[in-house]
């Protein structure tokens, strides 16, 4: 195993992050961390906020690119050859041509238990990412057992 | 914002360079003979550190090497155009036309951050990529810059 996609969805799955950190440490593979801006995720919040798209897209950039900041600063700490990659569309899309693309041999997704429509849309999320992505997935619980 | 940290001195434009730490090491110069930075060893030896272990990848053709170090008081930006694309040693082996180089201290981190989401913002657009490539000079690359980062 020589490369593993760490698929950051939140500043909140350090577990996931930990894990990956760990693994591409001891294999040793190098570490791809991907963050999305989702085109659908945009559109929702901008329509929940009366906002205009671009400025959520920005917004969200922007956090994405802290979490890519952070995770840089573990890895590179542990000597993990790291590749920090932030792209726009849909999710599934975005992950499934990137593992193909880049022959990823496992992705790693952090998973933390949610409630109401956000923690369903996050499990079906998960769901599709083990039925469409051609590669292993391991899905990191999030705080605790 | 990104043409407040930009002058036309921090741009280069080549034809071809040997390899990317040489790009770099141009890069660098060009803030030392501004004054920005008073050596460049920390600096240099910090970026190479940062490109063993780790790139920055927004699309093909685009090289982001950064770092954080205390050498510099304030974020650093510079920007190369090689015309006939260099290896970069990028993970998908393709070779790089324009390279966006940041230098920070840690305290930085909040503008370190802005600067990357919006040189990233302006580098998806692939009609940015095309005028950069084609630019002649570093005002027609600063012009470019200031037409896309809104």
């Amino acid at each position: 195993m020589e490369r593993i996609l760490l698929y950051i969805v939140s500043g909140e799955a350090r577990a996931s992050w930990d894990r990956a950190i760990e693994l591409s440490q001891s294999l040793p593979a190098t570490l791809f961390a991907l963050f999305i801006v989702d085109k659908q995720t945009v559109e929702r919040v901008a329509k929940l906020k009366g906002s205009d798209e671009v400025d959520i897209a920005i917004e969200i950039e922007e956090e994405g690119w802290k979490y890519l900041y952070h995770l840089e600063e573990k890895s590179v700490e542990s000597g993990v050859k790291t590749a920090l990659f932030l792209k726009e569309g849909n999710s599934i899309e975005v992950i499934r041509n990137f593992v193909k693309d880049r022959e990823i041999d496992l992705l790693i997704v952090g998973y933390k238990r949610g409630g109401g429509i956000r923690g369903r849309k996050y499990e079906r999320m998960i769901e599709q990412l083990i039925e469409y992505i051609p590669c292993p997935v391991l899905v990191e619980k999030e705080g605790g057992k | 914002m990104i043409e407040e940290l930009l002058d036309e001195d921090l741009i280069l434009i080549v034809d071809n360079v040997e390899d990317k730490f040489k790009l770099i090491e141009m890069m660098v110069d060009k803030t030392l003979s501004k004054g920005l930075i008073m050596t460049r060893e920390p600096i240099l030896d910090k970026i190479r550190e940062r490109e063993e272990l780790e790139s920055t990848g927004v699309v093909e053709g685009i090289a982001i090497p950064h770092a954080r170090t205390e050498a510099v008081k304030d974020l650093l930006l510079g920007v190369a155009i090689v015309k006939e694309g260099l290896d970069f040693q990028s993970l998908d082996g393709k070779p790089v036309y324009i390279v966006f180089l940041i230098v920070a201290p840690e305290e930085a981190k909040k503008k370190y951050i802005n600067v990357l989401a919006r040189i990233s913002r302006m580098c998806r657009q692939e009609e940015f990529r095309a005028a950069l490539k084609e630019a002649s000079s570093p005002s027609e690359v600063l012009e470019i810059i200031r037409k896309f980062d809104v």
